[in-house]
């Protein structure tokens, strides 16, 4: 009997101890930015200066696009006229015996390129960062671990090589090489999006190019961007 | 000498989230006067100056910095206590960077009445000196409390954390950054040491909460999850914190629906949020100070 009014005792206690917990309310809004507000004119007008100098820098047509340029793993065609647009920049002139490739990082693509016309503001859009090119020569041994990246990754731009069945294959090459180059940007090469393999580096070639200044060059050759959207991680 | 102790959970209502028990406290201090704590978030803006362009595939007409002024201008014409806060990577994105390394970015942010942000792993991109430069138009604080910027040009340039005084509540407000390496070239981040996220975390908060603060937010550039549960996030964070009470996150881009709430190591509760990137939303968390006085008159906040 006396642990039964205990029990009924602390029951009722603990209900009234619930009763008053105090309450802070919390909400909240995932406030969306779009066409139903205004826009302040007061900072539109101060920003107006800027986007008038800046559009004059960027406002330049460099090529056309018949297609939509897209990003998407494991490949596509953003990612493939990227990475051949670095490659056949960098080996013009040059007869190739040796095993080299163009490897670029999907996750460095910043944009995509709609149809029309390709200003320079796009491609800024695309390659926002002002990464340099660089030729670095790897162990053949080193081709696995890129291998592995690639496959773990989902796909990055590759050009001049494909992934067949998980196999990273480099073209355009006869005989036998115990190492291989690799086109790639400076961030990369510093180890970059965690491409640790470039540690293993045997020589490094600093170009000084900025990608950038490269896409746009082969962009201005081009006149209309080659469209190439088969997957070469396959 | 009063003492406070702070028991906190959330729980989730069909209203909202509720977060219940924040102070059970003695204290003569009774205001009745409804007071809402308002704060306003963002993260990854990435140098989105205007809106995305109508003919946008994935955000026709979204965005842009002066609408977000009008929208943050409205809540504050109706708020009395607000916060704005960013978490980081406010650089690289559009051309504007280019062309004015930062500097608009800056300037924008404090035509906005930024009261604080922290550094993302962008906001290294044109080095240290290239912050420090575009820094020099903003006229709010960088919170950084686990880099360790002793050693290079950033040494005085950032603080740890900040406490602000909004109504009757003090709010601690302190920043988290990503591991560096391997995500931001050596030669942008020099000396720079990053030091472990959960312990110093875990540190500032505390140090926080002993310095008297009622709330403490951490604005976070961890990222919100990962597959890979060695690779630390805000969700990780979350779990083995004492003394976070919100965390506002970036870095992975991710679009919540509604803040996620995680038990930490007291088992209390911590409030997560993300908003994107490019400015295309606002977080808002608006915390009902009158709320708290649910049940007994010495309950009070402070």
């Amino acid at each position: 009997m006396n642990n039964l009014l205990r029990i009924l005792f602390l029951l009722i206690f603990g209900i009234a101890v619930f009763a008053c917990t105090p309450k802070l309310f919390i909400e909240s809004e995932q406030i969306k930015v779009c066409n139903l507000q205004q826009e302040d004119t007061v900072l539109s007008a101060f920003i107006s200066p800027y986007k008038a100098e800046m559009d004059q820098q960027m406002n330049v047509k460099i090529a056309e696009s018949k297609h939509d340029f897209l990003v998407a793993r494991p490949g596509s065609n953003l990612m493939n006229w990227m990475a051949d647009a670095v490659f056949v920049n960098q080996t013009k002139n040059k007869r190739l015996s040796l095993p080299v490739f163009c490897l670029l990082n999907t996750g460095g693509i910043r944009s995509s390129i709609g149809v029309g016309d390709v200003k320079l503001q796009d491609l800024f859009k695309v390659m926002p960062f002002d990464n340099t090119l660089v030729w670095v020569k790897l162990p053949m041994n080193t081709l696995k671990k890129i291998e592995t990246y690639i496959n773990s990754s989902g796909g990055e731009p590759i050009s001049n090589a494909i992934v067949e069945n998980g196999t990273l294959i480099i073209q355009g090459f006869e005989k036998e090489y115990d190492f291989f180059w690799i086109i790639t940007s400076n961030y990369l090469s510093n180890g970059g999006d965690n491409m640790s393999f470039f540690d293993d580096a045997i020589e490094t070639i600093e170009t000084k190019q900025l990608i950038r200044d490269v896409l746009i060059e082969e962009a201005q050759i081009q006149k209309v961007l080659q469209n190439d959207s088969k997957s070469r991680i396959r | 000498m009063k003492r406070r102790s702070f028991l906190k959970k959330f729980a989730l209502t069909s209203t909202g989230l509720v977060l219940t028990d924040i102070a059970l406290a003695s204290s003569n201090h009774w205001n009745k006067k409804r007071e809402k704590l308002i704060i306003l978030h963002t993260n990854d803006t990435h140098s989105n100056i205007e809106a995305f362009p109508d003919n946008h595939s994935k955000y026709p007409g979204m965005g842009g910095i002066s609408k977000r002024y009008a929208l943050i201008q409205k809540i504050r014409s109706e708020e009395s206590h607000v916060l704005l806060l960013d978490s980081g990577d406010i650089f690289q994105g559009t051309p504007y960077f280019n062309t004015f390394n930062g500097v608009l970015e800056m300037k924008c942010m404090t035509k906005l009445g930024y009261d604080a942000s922290t550094m993302g792993n962008h906001d290294f991109d044109i080095g240290m000196d290239g912050f420090l430069e575009a820094k020099k138009h903003a006229d709010f604080p960088f919170l950084c409390a686990n880099y360790d910027f002793s050693k290079t040009i950033l040494k005085d340039a950032t603080q740890r954390f900040k406490i602000f005084d909004k109504g009757f509540i003090k709010v601690g407000v302190f920043g988290i950054g990503v591991e560096l390496n391997g995500l931001v070239p050596r030669t942008a981040y020099g000396d720079t040491v990053y030091n472990d996220p959960i312990s110093i975390a875990n540190a500032t908060a505390t140090e926080l909460k002993n310095l008297g603060c009622d709330l403490v937010i951490c604005l976070s550039h961890l990222g919100f999850e990962y597959k890979s549960t060695n690779k630390v996030s805000d969700m990780t964070l979350a779990e083995n914190s004492k003394n976070i009470d919100i965390i506002l996150g970036g870095h992975t881009h991710t679009f919540l629906d509604e803040p996620v709430v995680k038990r930490n190591m007291s088992n209390k509760n911590v409030l997560i949020n993300q908003v994107g990137w490019a400015g295309i939303q606002l977080g808002r968390i608006d915390i009902d100070l009158k709320k708290a006085f649910i049940g007994k008159q010495n309950v009070v906040i402070r």
